[in-house]
């Protein structure tokens, strides 16, 4: 949640010619890890999206001094982990970026088509989310039992705490994997 | 002559941001949990010890060792806005000196794939902690009993370094088996070394 609340903090800037391209460059390195109607699905809504992004711009000339992240980030590398929290926060930040209350009504229709195209990639993305991670079984195995230690302290703790056990699974291969967790008593 | 005769081998567990601009640890932390008092602000595996910039639960899948990353490309892409935090990009490793000859423990640590999957030459490192398989170090993060501390300082003090580490691995060998039988609790513990990938503004 904390990771979604911060891209969704960056999205919240609004979405430029920068954002779109490193998007369409995750999309390319994320193919691997996509069904072919996962790719299909995603890279036709984002093309959706960048021919709504290219009719505002030419309305209104604002995209020429853009930043253009991707275009200066050298090599993309991340996955469908990186793409699908940054997609699903597309929307609904950047539907609240103020508008310009004097804008000509053909520039605010620009902008009201690419705010769905983004609700429309951002909901697949969701879908797209959602599936990947319905993919693995749940990792089922008996963890070890909690263990409550009194003879040496950790930080924060000033005394007595406990050790517990939990589950983190790997989405691209399913793998389970223990962690072990602190609390202070 | 190599620097040390035991055949020492690692395997790289991960990756992760740690921060550097949080104020030096209190006089009774210090006292508590350090060996080295004249160390104001320890560096170690454990992020309760070095805070990483992101939280322990984190929902996005980051790697199968305890808060690391698998992924250097992916821990740097996803630090987003807390890139503009001071910090330094470190990676851990995994230290053996039999040649790795038994199965990963249960609970880690997990020799399992990285990216990059190797440990680069251009990479410092800081020195070696002794930790457990959740990472929680028994170097710098399980209090030393008043009965303990004095002649712990006496004996190992002087092999730490100005980060509270090891730098000589035979010695965190040695502390290692120690830490073994001075919190039970938490053995088997492991030699760790700590490197230090890329670093933002000075510490």
């Amino acid at each position: 949640m904390l990771a979604f609340l911060a891209q969704a903090a960056i999205a919240q800037q609004s979405v430029d010619r920068g954002q779109l391209a490193h998007v369409r460059a995750l999309l390319r390195s994320s193919r691997p890890e996509l069904t072919q109607e996962q790719f299909a699905l995603l890279s036709g809504k984002l093309t959706r999206t960048e021919q709504a992004y290219a009719e505002l711009l030419a309305l209104t000339e604002a995209g020429a001094g853009t930043t253009t992240v991707a275009e200066t980030a050298g090599a993309i590398l991340g996955g469908a982990a990186e793409l699908l929290p940054l997609l699903i926060a597309f929307w609904p930040a950047t539907a609240h970026a103020p508008g310009n209350k004097e804008e000509k009504p053909q520039v605010r229709a620009a902008r009201e088509k690419l705010d769905e195209k983004l609700k429309e990639l951002s909901q697949a993305a969701r879908e797209v989310d959602e599936a990947r991670k319905a993919r693995c079984p749940p990792c089922t195995s008996p963890l070890p039992p909690h263990r409550v230690d009194a003879d040496h302290t950790h930080h924060p703790c000033p005394g007595k705490h406990v050790h517990y056990w939990v589950w983190e699974q790997n989405p691209t291969t399913c793998q389970c994997f223990m962690k072990d967790r602190l609390a202070c008593l | 002559m190599s620097p040390h005769p035991l055949h020492v081998e690692e395997a790289l567990l991960g990756f992760d941001a740690r921060e550097v601009s949080l104020p030096p640890w209190d006089a009774s932390r210090r006292d508590l949990y350090l060996l080295r008092r004249d160390v104001q602000k320890p560096l170690s595996v454990d992020s309760t010890v070095w805070p990483s910039l992101f939280p322990v639960d984190l929902p996005e899948w980051r790697g199968p060792n305890q808060g690391l990353w698998d992924d250097l490309s992916r821990l740097r892409a996803s630090l987003g806005q807390r890139s503009s935090q001071a910090h330094w990009t470190v990676a851990v490793s995994w230290v053996s000196i039999d040649g790795f000859s038994k199965p990963s423990p249960s609970a880690g640590p997990y020799r399992e794939p990285m990216t990059p999957p190797a440990i680069d030459p251009a990479w410092r490192r800081l020195g070696f902690d002794v930790a457990d398989a959740g990472l929680t170090s028994g170097l710098t993060n399980c209090g030393y009993l008043q009965t303990e501390v004095a002649g712990l300082r006496a004996s190992w003090a002087s092999d730490l370094n100005e980060h509270h580490l090891f730098t000589d691995v035979a010695k965190a060998f040695a502390f290692r088996d120690l830490t073994d039988r001075r919190v039970p609790e938490h053995a088997p513990f492991f030699a760790y070394a700590l490197w230090l990938v890329e670093g933002q503004r000075s510490r």
